[in-house]
This record gives C-alpha cells, structure tokens and sequence, in this order.
C-alpha cells in the first residue's frame, strides 16, 4: 500500500501516556479499597474500625439517663442456623459495663466455621459502643447441632450524642469461605 | 469550492470480501463495522426486553421462571449498553472524526482494528453464558454482591467478557485523542472544531479514566469467589457496600460517556436544519468539560440508601442537582439556535427536536432523584427504570439514529427514503412515550424494578407499557429498512447534502470516497463560527 500520506505525526508518546494514565485508573479502583475503610474507620460507618477489644472502663458512669440499647441477630446463609440474642433490649447507663447472651445453634449434619459480623445503628453512635468481650472477634467452629452461649460485655460512652434515642447492635452470622478454608468439612 | 485532493477508490491487491473486513485498518470501514455490530446488539438486546414485558403483561408467572427473567434483564442492561449505545457512538467517532477534522484516518489505524474485533468475542462470551449451567448471572448490570457472587460458572465469563469490553473502549479512547490532539488540519484550532469532535475528545477522557476502575471492580469480585479474598465478603471482613462506591465511580461517568456524544450530534444536526450557527459555541465547550468534571464527584448518588452519613448524603444531593446547570445551558442553547431560525425538520431535525423536548423530561426526572429525601421514595422503583429509559432511549438511542439519517448520504452516497424514515420517527416518539411515560407512574405506585411479578393494580399500566414496547420494538424493522434501502440505491446525494450544514465532511464528494484527507485541506475550506472570530 503506498498511500500519500502526511508526513509521519508521532503518537507513541501521548498514546503511551495516556495508557499509563489507564494502568493508573485500574490501580486507582483497588486503592478504593484503603480509602473507603480510612474514611470508614474516621466516620465510623458501618462499624468498620471500631472492632477492637475495648479496655475496662475508667470513668465516670452518667446515672442521669438510660439509653435503650437493641440486639438485633440475622443469619448471612440458608443453613439451618439459628442465632437469637438472649434478650431483645436492655436500658443502660452510659458508663457502665453490661453483659449480653446471644446463643447460636447449627442443626444442620456437618461442620461449620463461622463469623460473626457486627454494626451500630446508627453511624453516630458506632464510635460509642465499647466492648471488652465479644464472641464477634473470633471465628467460631460448631459440631453438627451444638449449641452455644455467646456472651458480649459491652458498655456505652458517656460522651454519646443526646439526640440518640436508641442504639442498635445487629450481628450477622456468616459462614467463613476463602482463605483457604474449606467452608464446611465433613470430619 | 476547492474539490479535496487525490480521491483513491481502491488499491491494487485491497483484499475483498471477509478477509476485508477482517484485516481492514481503514477508518471508514472500522466505523461500518461498530455500527453494524451495535446495530445487531441492539436488536439482540431489544429481544430480550421484548421478553420481559412479554412476561410482565399480567401478574403473575407466565414464560419464564423468576431467575431467567433476572437473567434478562441483567443482559437487556449489559448488552444494550455495552454493545449498542456504546459501538454505535464509537462507529460514529470512527467515520466522522477524520472527516471533521480533516486527516486521512485514525492515528492508530492497526489498534482500530483491534478494538472493533475484540467486540464481537466479547459478546459471544457475554451471551453464552446463557447456556451454561445455571444459566447466566442475573445481578443486573450493575453486578452487586453478594448476588452476583453467588452466580454459577457463568461469572469468571462475564468477567472476562467485561474485561474485553473495557478493553476495547480504552483503546478506543486512546485512539480518538491521538487522532483529534494530533492530526488536525492546520488552521483547526481546538475552538474551531466541530462540536461532535469536541464532545468525543472529553468523552475519551471518561472512557481511559474509569473502564478501567469497573475493571477492577469485577476482578476483585473475581478474586472474592475464587482467590479467597475478602474486598466484598462481609464475612472475610469486606463490605458489598464498597463494591457499590466502587461501581458508581465507574458508572455515573459511564452515564455521561453514553450521553455526552449525543450532545455533540444534536449541536451538529441543530446548526444544519436552522441554517444558523450554534448559539454560544464556547459555553457548550465549557458545558461538555463541566458536565464531565463533575461526573466524577456525584457518584453515591446511585445509593443514597444505603445508610451513608448525612453530610455525604448532603454533599452528593448538591453536586448532583448542579450538573443541571451546564446541562440546563445546553438545552438553552439548542433552543435558542433555533429560535427565529429558517426550520425544516427531516428526520435527522425530529429526532434532534424529539432528543430536546424528551432527554429533557429524563433530565428533570433525574433531578426529582437527585433529591435525598424523595430519593428514598423512588429508589428502586420504576420510576428509575423510566428516568433512565428517557435519557438512554430519547435521549443516546434517539441521537444515534438522527446521526444516522444525517450523515447516511454521506456514507452511501443516497438519500434514504424521507417517507419511510418519518414513518419510523413518529411510530418510534409515540411508542416510546408510551411505553416509558406510564412508568413514572408506576413506580411512585411503588412497583419495584427488576421482578417478574406484581399486584394486579398495576396490570393496566404494565399493559400499556408492553404495548408501547412491542410497537416500539417493530418500529425499528423500519430502521434497518431505511439504512439497507439507502445503502442499495436512492436519489443521489451531493457533497453537501444538507444546505445548511458546514463542516469538512460535507467538503468530500457523496459517497466519501475511501481515502480522504490524504493531503490536509486546504485552510479556506474550515468553517469558522461567525461568533469565533477568525
């Protein structure tokens, strides 16, 4: 072919930038990753960063007014697992330390590992609740049909907005898949 | 008027036939085939949305199981977006931007090729998932986990196929800027280009900077279902709600992607049937860049119900109800273009006058759910499914085919039949009234999106609805036959086809001969904007 064409344009250059410049959106896409859960554990959205064991509280405990704290408890699988909190609401002090049973049993015929996931209703008041046990910062192995109590202490901090009326605490249970986990075994 | 350099009809040794169009690096030729193709998808993805008001004429289950239909309406979503509206506005890009801007094809004519035939793989990896077991994903096209994870073998394959389609798009951005930042004629400065030109320039822009973060986002999903890791997995520790951050970002300057070239051609087609320049050409410029900045700041507006804190829901509620400003000018401006304008409407002019009046309605729609408050009333509902059909369907699908029309002298050297195409762009703007007005109404009834059953209330409107699509639907056989009986014969077409229209497409004889621009043209035959200065 032997068109007559313009003398040559070089495009390698702006092509190649703007390749780089795609290479550097899909890495943009993965750093999404870190920033959501920076802006998460700052904000304190959807529980993420406030996970970690609590130390004793210290303080003064605010008897000048109860807060109703809710447990919610739903299941993340069609398993035939049951999980329910022991009691469905208590009113607290903020400031003082209160223990809450969850119980949870697998009726299904095989072995499961499984996670419990925890969030706060609502986002103002995730950074508020403290807990210094919770059956939510391990995984869990249940044998066919066993039974478990599920104990969390937990206190609320005094320095909780006043606007909030209540606060809710919703586990999720989930099966643990990946990690090279098989997710259930038959053994 | 000076006549354009050497005209080559073919080359000695020009392969003929398929391999032609196997092995073409020929701009014109690549453009055919994107507009072929989406053609093709774009009856493809009408079957399937004639399937689904087919199952949607009375409650209840009538064809297809519930998973079917959600797999319909996930490849209606997938394929006509990807496959239709996307190509076709590519093969656009592909045909007239080395006409516009006079050089003799794209920079990277071997990448051309490349992203056209990655497509068509694409595609058939995209559809096969149809017959694999289980069928294939139905998470709509959004592709939200958990669902989506939870989808058979058929999601590795929709993966990779979305995988090649970003693919393709990148490359075909990088080829589009290449070709407009490098190859202009001298004396076509940035402001002198043609508005299409220019709409497609900042559109590229879109196309390199966020496929390639919904590329990411479905290859950490891959990675969730088969790698063991947690970015979206609420029981590893990650959240379906960041998937859902990550999407967005892609997807709502995807939105502006889809739309943006249609402003383009309705700022040509405008000018050319009111035989008047383009009313303030540079603050359509400045528009186009606005609407395409902040296209990356409103992303979360897609999910103002998943329980975001209430400063973001705030801050996502204004940028959003600002784009309406820029938009709001360009609407301005196309009316007053035409104001007190020498009007003749062809079809290429009712289209682009339809394109007005309805991608308006769709943009007033979209600032009622830009609202945060009322946004949880309409979420979810069809009153979305109708927002967006106004935009996508009146507003992309309608531009396209008025493009189409326009320019369709200019690829086949006829005129089209003018009867037949009124006949096709009225049944269409009525049909297509019919068939996405009555769903504003039903979605403030609070009919969901995405079921296959509702409550017997809403069987009269859902029968309008599919009324209007079946109509619709076979409205567009005519479509195909307006192009096929131009593309075999017609009244011949001059240069110029249109009297009002100016531009260095129309400066090249009717059909455009196979090589054009091969020497640049000369600077006189730029069309300077009398506003411009010169």
């Amino acid at each position: 072919m032997n068109t007559p064409l313009p003398p040559r344009v070089r495009h390698h250059k702006l092509a190649a930038g703007l390749l780089l410049l795609s290479v550097f959106m899909f890495g943009f896409g993965f750093a999404m990753v870190p920033l959501y859960n920076a802006l998460c554990r700052l904000t304190g959205l959807n529980g993420c960063g406030v996970e970690s064991v609590a130390a004793a509280y210290a303080g003064e405990v605010d008897y000048t007014r109860t807060v109703p704290v809710q447990f919610a408890a739903t299941t993340g699988s069609r398993r035939p697992f049951e999980f329910r909190p022991e009691v469905g609401s208590l009113r607290v002090y903020p400031g003082e330390l209160y223990a809450a049973n969850y119980n949870a049993a697998d009726r299904s015929s095989t072995r499961i590992r499984a996670q419990a996931v925890v969030s706060y209703a609502p986002a103002s008041a995730a950074h508020c609740v403290h807990k210094t046990e919770c059956f939510c910062f391990m995984q869990e192995n249940f044998a066919p049909g066993e039974v478990r109590h599920l104990p969390v202490k937990f206190y609320l901090d005094p320095s909780l907005p006043r606007d909030v009326q209540v606060v809710t605490v919703a586990y999720t249970y989930y099966k643990v898949s990946g990690n090279g986990i098989p997710a259930e075994r038959s053994d | 008027m000076n006549t354009v350099a050497v005209v080559h009809e073919y080359h000695a040794g020009h392969p003929s036939g398929l391999w032609r169009w196997i092995t073409t690096t020929n701009h014109k030729d690549i453009g055919t085939l994107y507009l072929c193709f989406s053609l093709l998808m774009f009856f493809v993805g009408g079957a399937f949305a004639m399937l689904i008001r087919a199952e949607l004429w009375t409650p209840g289950m009538q064809l297809m199981d519930p998973e079917f239909f959600n797999e319909m309406t996930a490849l209606h979503g997938l394929v006509m977006i990807f496959g239709a509206i996307m190509p076709a506005f590519v093969g656009l890009a592909n045909w007239m931007i080395p006409m516009m801007v006079g050089a003799p094809d794209m920079a990277l004519p071997r990448m051309n090729n490349w992203s056209f035939w990655i497509l068509p793989f694409a595609f058939i990896l995209l559809l096969s998932t149809l017959f694999m077991p289980g069928g294939a994903a139905g998470a709509g096209w959004t592709m939200y986990p958990p669902l989506f994870l939870q989808s058979g073998v058929a999601m590795p394959f929709q993966v990779f196929a979305i995988h090649l389609m970003g693919i393709s798009s990148v490359m075909g951005g990088i080829n589009i800027i290449a070709t407009i930042l490098n190859l202009r004629a001298p004396g076509m400065s940035l402001m002198k280009m043609p508005m299409f030109v220019w709409s497609w320039l900042i559109t590229a822009y879109l196309l390199i900077a966020v496929m390639p973060v919904l590329a990411g986002a479905v290859t950490m999903m891959l990675m969730d279902k088969y790698f063991g890791t947690s970015f979206f997995n609420a029981a590893g520790g990650g959240d379906p709600v960041l998937y859902q951050h990550v999407f967005w970002f892609f997807g709502h300057p995807e939105v502006y992607i889809m739309i943006l070239p249609a402003f383009g051609i309705i700022s040509e087609i405008i000018p050319t049937f009111s035989r008047k320049p383009l009313f303030g050409y540079t603050s359509m410029v400045f528009a186009i860049a606005s609407i395409a900045f902040l296209s990356f700041i409103v992303w979360a507006h897609h999910m103002f119900t998943v329980g975001m804190p209430l400063a973001a829901d705030l801050f996502f509620m204004f940028t959003t109800m600002l784009i309406a400003v820029p938009t709001g000018v360009k609407v301005f401006n196309w009316v007053a273009t035409m104001w007190r304008g020498a009007l003749s409407f062809e079809t290429p002019m009712l289209f682009a006058v339809a394109f007005v009046f309805l991608f308006t309605i769709g943009g007033f729609s979209g600032v009622m759910l830009a609202l945060v408050p009322a946004d949880w009333q309409y979420h979810q509902t069809y009153f979305v499914v109708a927002h967006f059909h106004y935009v996508l369907v009146t507003g992309s699908a309608f531009a396209i085919m008025g493009a189409v029309y326009y320019w369709l002298p200019k690829w086949t050297g006829h005129m089209y039949n003018e009867t037949l195409a009124k006949w096709h762009f009225w049944l269409s703007v009525i049909s297509v009234n019919v068939l996405y007005f009555p769903m504003h109404f039903l979605g403030l009834a609070g009919m969901p999106r995405r079921i296959p059953d509702y409550p017997v209330q809403f069987t009269d409107l859902n029968q309008i609805v599919s009324v209007g699509g079946f109509v619709f639907g076979a409205s567009q056989l005519l479509f195909v036959a307006c192009i096929i009986l131009c593309v075999r014969g017609g009244k011949k077409a001059e240069a110029r086809a249109w009297d009002g229209a100016h531009g260095l497409e129309w400066t090249l004889p009717s059909p455009a001969p196979y090589h054009s621009f091969a020497e640049p043209p000369a600077p006189n035959l730029i069309w300077t904007h009398p506003y411009q200065g010169s």
